[in-house]
């Protein structure tokens, strides 16, 4: 299953990446014949305005994973607005469910998420486009819930056989939970076609807290991903498709 | 930030390791009982066994044939009680043995992602029964502690 998602993002990335490169290589050959016309005319050169955009759309990565495992449910809404000329206001609102086998626990996560922040474009673009290489930060909050289904209590002897408990007062569901982490982002954008983009997003989430549940911990946090004993960082990405709604201001 | 770059921090994170996935040796996990032997004529002082069988009901292989004077059993998950057939082999043809059932609940504590819960018994009421048919060599068994919780010294005392 990991394998899968780790060849889905490398060949979306690669799509992206290599889309943004030809606009660059196009970019220079543009320019230096472009160059003489727009000396001439340097000194009438206004302040162009740029489109006040606003987008939304969804994670796709969430959908197909979904597909590919029956444990597992996932939405995410994405949506984003220019604020300055290259920062943009950004927010993700999601859902996920999933079920996974931890090494001798099996449980169950559900909840949702929201994530606000900014994301700062670094890539100039051609005249009236709107392709990004960003970096960007959120700050997210989850609300979410988890169900130990059966465990397989730590032995060091085998001799009698080894119980799966799947009732008891471990096997319980516990609700009201919440994380807070921030995210550094980094990721690109690329204009398809009218008004739709494709963007790639690769996360590094730091853990601020979280509410434990009582006798278990949060192995798995919406949004967040897997939790490690070891420390407070961990890893996401989603790849988006979005709309975009040009506003003239 | 280039394209090339990013790529290379993406890679860089899918191949990072953690150590989460194995549960660290020397971890406690549950703990077995410990059962200390002692002389029924003088209370005060331990007493080997020699040779002692000893096989779970039920089960086909012995866990153990014991000489000494304490020795750690495991307790059965999940289950009430657990019960085992101690048989002492004597110069006599006539085996003495005897079927310990001993009665306990448990609560299990979630330890970490990889070793995840360890349970931990308590003695029930009444802690054991003797199942014995014939002739037994157990004459008292003493509760020493209510807690399975380590096994850091005996919880059973068995005289004989």
């Amino acid at each position: 299953m990991k394998k899968v998602h780790i060849w889905l993002s490398i060949i979306s990335l690669i799509f992206t990446v290599s889309w943004v490169n030809a606009q660059e290589v196009a970019e220079e050959n543009n320019t230096r014949e472009t160059l003489k016309a727009e000396e001439v005319i340097d000194s009438l050169q206004k302040r162009e305005k740029k489109p006040y955009t606003i987008r939304f759309g969804i994670d796709l990565s969430k959908p197909i994973m979904a597909q590919l495992n029956k444990d597992f449910f996932g939405l995410e809404l994405v949506g984003d607005i220019r604020l300055f000329s290259e920062l943009y206001g950004a927010i993700e609102l999601g859902n996920e469910i999933k079920t996974q086998q931890s090494e001798r626990i099996n449980f169950t996560t559900s909840g949702s998420y929201l994530k606000f922040g900014f994301d700062y474009n670094m890539y100039k673009n051609w005249k009236g486009m709107n392709n990004a290489i960003y970096l960007g930060m959120r700050l997210c909050n989850s609300f979410h819930k988890q169900e130990v289904n059966e465990y397989e209590p730590y032995q060091l002897d085998h001799y009698w056989n080894t119980e799966i408990i799947k009732q008891g007062p471990e096997i319980r569901e516990q609700d009201a939970l919440q994380a807070r982490w921030l995210e550094i982002i980094a990721g690109i954008k690329v204009k398809m076609f009218n008004n739709i983009y494709m963007g790639f997003s690769f996360r590094l989430n730091r853990l601020m807290n979280d509410t434990l549940p009582d006798n278990f911990d949060n192995l798995h946090i919406p949004g967040f991903n897997k939790k490690t004993d070891e420390n407070v960082w961990g890893a996401g990405f989603n790849y988006t498709i979005t709309y975009a709604i040009p506003v003239m201001l | 930030m280039t394209p090339r770059s990013l790529i290379l921090l993406f890679v860089l994170l899918l191949f990072s390791c953690e150590k989460d996935d194995i549960c660290l040796e020397g971890t406690p996990g549950t703990a077995r009982m410990i059962i200390l032997f002692k002389d029924h004529q003088n209370p005060q002082s331990k007493k080997q066994v020699s040779d002692l069988l000893i096989v779970g009901l039920g089960q086909l292989d012995t866990l153990t044939t014991f000489s000494g004077d304490s020795i750690a059993i495991p307790l059965r998950n999940n289950f009430e009680f657990t019960q085992y057939e101690l048989t002492l082999s004597t110069a006599s043809p006539t085996f003495l043995s005897d079927s310990l059932r001993v009665n306990h609940t448990q609560f299990d504590t979630y330890l970490n992602r990889s070793c995840g819960y360890k349970s931990t018994f308590v003695f029930d009421n009444p802690f054991y029964y003797l199942q014995t048919q014939g002739e037994g060599w157990i004459k008292n068994i003493e509760k020493l502690r209510d807690t399975l919780s380590d096994e850091k010294s005996s919880h059973l005392a068995i005289y004989h």
